[in-house]
C-alpha cells in the first residue's frame, strides 16, 4: 500500500470515528451488535523503551500490551471497534520521549496514550498530553504525577503504578516487627531511591525505628563490596535496598557471597523486582519484599493472563508488575469505554474515575479523587523461583496528591 | 553526619582487613582489564573503545557454557580463547585496515563495534541479566567477616595472569619485540620485527585478557549487554594515568584507581570516591604528563 492511500484511509477512519464518538448511542449500538467492522480501529500509542537502560521493561510492556489487545480484539474489540497499537521507542530518554510522544499524539493522532518507565520520561510527556488534550496512562512510574500545578487533579492523566506511600505503609512496620528497627538505607544515587527512602524513613520513625545510615552509590557501579562490608559492620538489623536493575543484581550477589544475609535481614524495593529475577535467582532466596503484583495471585483474570503470557512468549521466569500493569490497562479501558460509550477523552476519562474491577493483581479502583490506582499490596517471599504471597496488606489508596510532582 | 560517625566507628580491625581484601580484589580485576587495554594502546596506538564489550563477551561466554553444564574453570580458559580469537578477527577485518589512517579512524571504528556488539548480544540473548554463579558459596570467616572462597581464588588467579603477562613482556623474545614495537615501530620493523604480526598478536592478547577478566568477574556482577561500561571507563582512567610507557605503570595505575575507589568508598562514600578519583587522575596527568613511573619506562629503550 502506498503512503497516499494509507493516509486517505486514516482520514476516512478519523472521520467516521468522530461520527461514532459524537453519537454515543451509535457506539453502543455497534458494541451490542459486536460487528468487527463497526468503525475504524481505536489506536493506542505505546511509548515503551525497547532500547536503552530500561530495554527489558520496554520489551515486557510491549509484549503484555499486544497480548491484551489480541484478547480484547478476539472478544469483539471495544464498542465494536478493533484496537491497534502504534509503538514507539522512547529509549528511556526524556528528549526522545518528547519527540516520540509528539509523533504519536499529533501525527498519528492516537485515541489514547500509554507508557514511559522512568519518572523523567513521564514528566517529559505530560505537557504534550495536556496540549493535545488526550488521555494518558502511565502504568509503571510509581510517583504521583496526576496533579496540575495548582494542586487540582489533571482530568486526563492516570497513574497505575503503586506509589512508595502505598507500597511501604504496611510493609515497613511489618519488617520492623519481624526484624527490628535499626535500618541501613542503601540505594542508587538518583531521584527514585531518594524519594522512596524519604517515605520509608517517615514510616520507620512512626514504627519507632531508627536510621543507622542512608547511603547512595552512583548508578552503574559494579563493585558494592566496600559498601556491603560497611553495612555488615554497622550494627543495623535491616538493610533496605533501593539499588536498581543491574546494580541491584550486583549488590545482591555480592551481599549474599559476603555473608550479609547471615548477619541481618536484607530487603528493599526495585532491587528484588521479578524483572531482574533472571540475574538474581538463588542469590535472592528467602528475601521479603513488597509489591503490587505476583504471578502467584489467585484469581481468574490472573490465571488467564499468566497462562497466555507464558504460552505466547515461551516465558518461564516469574512475571512481574510491569507486564501485568500494561495488560490490566487495556482491560480497564474496555470497561471504561463501554460505560462511557465512547473513546472521546472527556467522557472516557470521566468513566475511568471510580472505576472498580478485578485485574491480574486483584481488585482495583481508579481513585476518582487523585486518579491513582487503589490496589492491593502484597508481602512477597522469594522462594524456589516464585514470589510467594506471605501476606495481603489489602487495598491501599494513595493519600490525596501527597508528594505530587509535575513541571 | 552519619558518614562521619561511620568513619570513626570503622576503626575496627576486622572490617579494616576485609576492606583491604575488597580493595585488593577490585584492583586485581581492574588491572586485568586495564593491562589488556594498555597493550593494545601501547603497541598499536589504537584506543579500543570496544574493550568493555570484549569484557562483556567473556562474561557471556562463561554464562553460555555454564548453562550447558560445562565446567566453570574450563570456561575461564574458553572465554580467554574465544575472545582472543575474536580479537584476531577484529584486528584483521577492521583495525588493520584503518590504523594507518590515524587514531581517530580506529577510535570511531571500535566505538561502532562496541555498539554493534552490545546490541547484537541484546538481540541474541535479551537485555535481562543472565545468571552466573561460581562453584563456591560463602567462605572462611575472619574476625566476623566472610571472605568468599571464590573471591579469594579469583584475586589470586587475576594476579597470576598479570604476573604471567609481565614475565611474557619482560623476559621473552616476544616481549622484547613487543617492547621494541611500542617504543619505535619503524625502527623495530627495520630490525626485522614483523610489526604486522606483532599487532595482531597484541590485539589478540589484549582481547583475551578482557575476555578472561569478564568471565572471572561474571559471578560477582550483573551479566548484561552493557556491563562493560563501568570497567572500560575505569580502565581508560588507568591508561591515562599510566601512559604508554611500561606494563608496570599500567599495574600501578590500576592500584591507584581501583584502590582509591574501594578505599574511599570504604571509609566515606561511593559518590565522592568516584569524584575524587577523577581529581587524582587529573593531578597525576598534570604532574606526570608522560605517564606514571615514566622514569622506569626508559629502561625499555636500552
Amino acid at each position: 500500500m502506498n503512503n497516499l492511500s494509507r493516509r486517505r484511509i486514516l482520514q476516512l477512519g478519523a472521520a467516521s470515528g468522530a461520527l461514532l464518538a459524537s453519537r454515543p448511542e451509535l457506539g453502543r449500538l455497534a458494541a451490542a451488535q459486536a460487528t468487527p467492522a463497526a468503525g475504524p480501529p481505536i489506536t493506542i500509542g505505546l511509548l515503551a523503551p525497547v532500547t536503552g537502560v530500561f530495554a527489558d521493561f520496554g520489551d515486557l510492556m510491549t509484549k503484555a500490551t499486544n497480548l491484551a489487545v489480541e484478547k480484547v480484539n478476539a472478544e469483539g474489540g471495544i464498542l465494536g471497534r478493533q484496537l491497534s497499537v502504534i509503538a514507539e521507542d522512547d529509549q528511556g530518554d526524556p528528549a526522545v520521549a518528547t519527540e516520540r510522544a509528539r509523533k504519536l499524539l499529533v501525527q498519528d493522532n492516537v485515541d489514547i496514550l500509554m507508557g514511559t518507565v522512568s519518572s523523567a520520561t513521564t514528566l517529559a510527556v505530560l505537557p504534550l498530553v495536556n496540549e493535545a488534550q488526550k488521555v494518558f496512562f502511565y502504568p509503571l512510574d510509581g510517583e504521583d504525577k496526576t496533579c496540575l500545578p495548582d494542586g487540582s487533579t489533571n482530568p486526563l492523566v492516570f497513574g497505575l503504578g503503586d506509589t512508595p506511600q502505598q507500597r511501604l505503609v504496611s510493609f515497613v512496620p511489618t519488617i520492623v516487627e519481624q526484624a527490628g528497627g535499626d535500618w541501613y538505607f542503601i540505594g542508587n544515587d538518583y531521584v527514585f531511591p531518594r524519594s522512596v527512602n524519604a517515605v520509608a524513613i517517615d514510616f520507620l520513625n512512626e514504627a519507632g525505628g531508627t536510621v543507622v545510615a542512608e547511603e547512595y552509590v552512583p548508578l552503574g557501579t559494579s563493585d558494592y563490596r566496600p559498601v556491603i562490608d560497611k553495612i555488615a559492620n554497622s550494627g543495623a538489623t535491616v538493610v533496605f535496598s533501593t539499588t536498581v536493575g543491574t546494580d541491584g543484581v550486583a549488590f545482591t550477589k555480592q551481599a549474599r557471597e559476603g555473608g550479609l544475609f547471615d548477619r541481618m535481614t536484607v530487603t528493599g524495593v526495585a532491587t528484588f523486582a521479578p524483572e531482574v529475577y533472571s540475574g538474581l535467582q538463588g542469590f535472592a532466596e528467602g528475601v521479603l519484599t513488597a509489591d503490587r503484583y505476583s504471578d502467584q495471585i489467585d484469581n481468574e483474570v490472573n490465571a488467564e493472563f499468566v497462562a497466555a503470557f507464558r504460552e505466547a512468549y515461551d516465558y518461564q521466569l516469574p512475571i512481574g508488575g510491569t507486564a501485568a500493569a500494561c495488560y490490566g490497562a487495556i482491560l480497564l479501558w474496555r470497561e471504561a469505554a463501554t460505560i462511557a460509550g465512547s473513546f472521546d477523552p472527556e467522557p472516557f476519562a470521566k468513566a475511568c474515575e471510580g472505576l472498580a474491577m478485578t485485574l491480574p493483581q486483584g481488585d482495583v479502583e481508579i481513585d476518582a479523587d487523585n486518579h491513582l490506582l487503589t490496589q492491593h499490596i502484597y508481602l512477597l517471599r522469594i522462594e524456589n523461583d516464585t514470589y510467594q504471597i506471605d501476606e495481603d496488606f489489602g487495598e491501599i489508596t494513595h493519600p490525596g496528591h501527597e508528594g505530587c510532582s509535575v513541571v | 553526619m552519619g558518614h562521619l560517625a561511620m568513619m570513626f566507628a570503622a576503626v575496627n580491625t576486622g572490617l579494616l582487613l576485609k576492606q583491604l581484601f575488597n580493595a585488593t580484589s577490585a584492583v586485581s580485576l581492574l588491572a586485568l582489564v586495564a593491562i589488556g587495554l594498555f597493550i593494545i594502546f601501547g603497541m598499536m596506538k589504537v584506543i579500543n573503545m570496544a574493550h568493555g564489550e570484549l569484557f562483556m563477551l567473556g562474561a557471556y561466554t562463561m554464562w553460555w557454557l555454564l548453562a550447558r553444564g560445562i565446567n566453570f574453570w574450563l570456561n575461564l580458559l574458553a572465554a580467554a580463547l574465544v575472545v582472543g580469537l575474536f580479537g584476531v578477527i577484529v584486528e584483521r577485518l577492521i583495525v588493520q585496515r584503518l590504523y594507518v589512517r590515524g587514531d581517530l579512524s580506529t577510535l570511531l571504528a571500535t566505538f561502532g563495534l562496541s555498539i554493534l556488539l552490545q546490541r547484537g548480544v541484546a538481540i541474541a540473548f535479551g537485555d535481562r541479566p543472565q545468571f552466573v554463579t561460581s562453584p563456591f558459596t560463602g567462605g572462611p570467616t575472619l574476625l566476623g567477616n566472610t571472605y568468599p572462597t571464590y573471591q579469594i581464588i579469583a584475586t589470586v588467579l587475576a594476579f597470576a595472569v598479570i604476573a604471567a603477562v609481565v614475565v611474557l613482556f619482560l623476559k621473552t623474545d616476544f616481549g622484547l619485540r613487543a617492547r621494541a614495537t611500542i617504543v619505535n615501530p619503524a625502527m623495530a620493523a627495520a630490525l626485522a620485527v614483523n610489526t604486522v604480526r606483532m599487532n595482531a598478536l597484541s590485539f589478540a592478547l589484549g582481547s583475551a585478557l578482557a575476555g578472561f577478566a569478564g568471565a572471572l568477574a561474571a559471578p560477582l556482577v550483573s551479566v548484561v549487554p552493557a556491563m562493560g561500561l563501568d570497567w572500560v571507563i575505569r580502565a581508560f582512567l588507568v591508561v591515562i594515568v599510566a601512559g604508554a610507557g611500561s606494563i608496570w605503570a599500567a599495574a600501578g595505575g590500576a592500584a591507584i584507581v581501583g584502590g582509591w575507589e574501594a578505599g574511599f568508598t570504604a571509609i566515606y562514600d561511593a559518590t565522592y570516591a568516584q569524584i575524587t578519583v577523577l581529581a587524582i587522575v587529573w593531578a597525576l596527568v598534570l604532574l606526570r604528563p608522560r605517564g606514571l613511573f615514566s622514569g622506569t619506562g626508559r629502561r625499555w629503550r636500552r
